[in-house]
């Protein structure tokens, strides 16, 4: 038997090792890319967060899950968790209803509206950098603009970036802290707020335009037949057909909020003290700055990558339901 | 109705639409307004005006320090070289891996097929700590090896290390998938007999076939690669290898040319800007995973 007949004969080992090589060249520049930089860093971090190092990081000594332990239950684990939680609540849903609120103005029927829509949407463009300096401009101490209409409006000004509010002070327990929430504002924490907040509101018009586009225009009219004013069009024709996108739109906002780091770094480098350290922050100063305890710093980023596991896994679901499989 | 009527009818809604896109774009007008007052505006007591009454629109071109003629200008230049090579790296790997998944059979596909999409579970933030130290080892000891001492590549400071991680893509390679499933399995059969190799194939049919996924992936894989912050704040420490968006976040630290930093920060904007608008059904269609005919 020749190899030319063992190839051509079907389901034999020959041919399956020949289909393999010739999907080889497709597949090896992204396997390789993918092994180096996501696959081996994930076990490497599993790995580095059993040893600690000297500060000097010339020896490194095993100590095996009582790193995990140690990290999890810090005080500035929690305090990040809290920070980030709150940064996710500030930033996602008042955007999502902006969002949508603009989403709706923009999709009225008028002339020159795709002006309109294309300002609404224009913010998705913005990097964190970008909407880091602009909001730096308005929150400044001392040419900051807002201020000045703070003062107009008859209040006392912020000192923006430098009021860390409730989670600087003492707070016996997590409970204290988040009572203080609503009595002590973390000035800090709002001000990179609004720089996402600014940054998601494009995005979100974005995604909601796409969903609304994808409401039957026959639903309106039977409303409207039924005497609906458009408030109740809204409330009982678009919210309702809208809430897959606007659960989709929460999940992405999550996760972009998770994964927060440069609109800190600028405006605030996570204070004061810790006010505004959310989770990517904090693994930034423990791994990248001295006394560059690696180990720990590997812990909270798989700690961060359990959470964005989950918040992904709920938008492939969402996903999964408007894509087709062949 | 009349002509008059209708218009009039149609005034509160242009109204509450002409009050929101001022709001939404007033931290713009202000960045741009202080990015053509001149230095001395900076300097005294009180908030700078926000009106442009004497405009330096030298502090975007003039040679002596504008944007042109600052570090802003060689950031620029970093920024297109890291955001052109990743997105073409991209293209080139997710349509490749794409094609496999799409047109090939072998055993593993499926599993591997998973893998990838796993890839996409695994944001970079996570993978910070040890692809930094990767780029170290790559820097120090790899480079030092007596066979690589020739090529020189900088992996710290360098362009190899600003891309590196970006090279190929799970959503890329998904996205892609969905566009060439819809082409018809006949059309490879009637190449196979025309005597066309997978790759050219692929190059003459399947590509012009899929533009509008491979434009949507080119538009994401650049917006992405523009406006990353994380990874080139780390690998970076010479000024000369920062990127725009680190650039114009340290230089607005700096007083001494703060109305060029903001300048800076307009132009860095600007590009992108013009993206997003030419490029926006593409830009709906990448959102939701390829699903959407926008």
């Amino acid at each position: 038997m020749t190899a030319a007949e063992g190839v051509a004969r079907p389901g034999s080992l020959v041919r399956s090792a020949w289909r393999m090589l010739a999907a080889l060249p497709f597949l090896l520049p992204s396997m390789v890319l993918f092994g180096a930089f996501v696959f081996y860093p994930l076990g490497k971090a599993v790995y580095l967060g059993f040893f600690i190092s000297n500060p000097f990081r010339t020896r490194q000594i095993y100590v095996g899950f009582d790193q995990y332990r140690e990290v999890l239950t810090s005080s500035e684990f929690v305090s990040s968790l809290l920070v980030t939680g709150t940064f996710t609540l500030y930033t996602v849903f008042p955007a999502i209803a902006i969002g949508t609120f603009l989403a709706v103005l923009a999709n009225q029927r008028l002339p020159g509206i795709i002006v309109f829509r294309t300002v609404f949407s224009s913010t998705i463009a913005a990097s964190v950098a970008i909407s880091a300096v602009l909001w730096l401009v308005l929150l400044h101490p001392s040419i900051g603009v807002l201020n000045e209409a703070v003062e107009a409006a008859g209040l006392s000004r912020v000192n923006w970036l430098q009021d860390g509010g409730w989670a600087v002070g003492e707070h016996a327990t997590v409970f204290d802290m988040v009572a203080a929430w609503f009595i002590d504002p973390n000035w800090a924490l709002i001000s990179v707020s609004l720089a996402t907040l600014w940054m998601n509101i494009g995005l979100f018009t974005v995604i909601v335009l796409a969903g609304l586009q994808t409401i039957p225009e026959e639903l309106y009219e039977a409303a409207r037949v039924d005497g609906a004013g458009r408030w109740q069009q809204f409330r009982h024709v678009t919210l309702p057909m809208l809430s897959p996108t606007l659960f989709f739109a929460s999940v992405i906002g999550m996760i972009f909020a998770f994964q927060s780091f440069g609109q800190i770094q600028i405006l605030t480098e996570g204070g004061p003290v810790d006010a505004s350290t959310v989770m990517l922050y904090s693994i930034y100063e423990t791994g990248f700055e001295p006394p560059f305890r690696v180990g720990a710093a590997a812990v909270q980023s798989l700690a961060l990558f359990a959470i964005m596991l989950a918040l992904t896994l709920a938008q492939f679901r969402m996903l999964a339901g408007r894509v087709f499989y062949r | 109705m009349t002509f008059a009527a209708r218009w009039l009818r149609r005034l509160p809604s242009y109204a509450v639409l002409t009050i929101c896109a001022a709001l939404l774009l007033f931290p713009l007008y202000v960045t741009f307004v202080f990015s053509l007052h001149p230095l001395s505006e900076f300097l005294g007591d009180g908030v700078p005006s926000l009106w442009p009454s004497d405009p330096q629109w030298g502090n975007y071109f003039e040679s002596g320090g504008g944007v042109s003629n600052t570090p802003i200008g060689r950031y620029l230049f970093n920024s297109v070289v890291v955001a052109v090579v990743i997105t073409a790296a991209q293209l080139i790997t997710a349509t490749l891996s794409a094609y496999a998944f799409a047109f090939l059979r072998f055993p593993g596909r499926d599993v591997l097929f998973a893998l990838f999409l796993a890839t996409m579970m695994v944001p970079l933030e996570v993978a910070i700590i040890p692809n930094f130290q990767t780029m170290q080892w790559l820097d120090g000891h790899f480079r030092e090896q007596a066979w690589l001492s020739w090529t020189q590549i900088r992996w710290i400071d360098g362009y190899p290390g600003l891309v590196a991680p970006f090279l190929a893509t799970g959503f890329g390679t998904f996205l892609l998938r969905q566009a060439f499933l819809t082409i018809p399995r006949e059309l490879r059969d009637a190449a196979e007999m025309d005597g066309y190799g997978h790759f050219r194939f692929l190059f003459f049919v399947v590509v012009p076939l899929a533009r509008g996924a491979l434009a949507t992936l080119a538009i994401f894989a650049f917006l992405q690669a523009w406006n990353q912050y994380l990874w080139p704040l780390l690998v970076t420490n010479d000024p000369d290898m920062r990127t725009v968006q680190i650039g114009i976040a340290a230089e607005a630290n700096d007083v001494s040319r703060i109305n060029v930093a903001f300048a800076g920060t307009i132009t860095a904007f600007l590009p992108m800007l013009l993206l997003v608008v030419a490029f926006q059904r593409y830009l709906v269609r990448g959102l939701f995973g390829g699903s959407v005919k926008g």
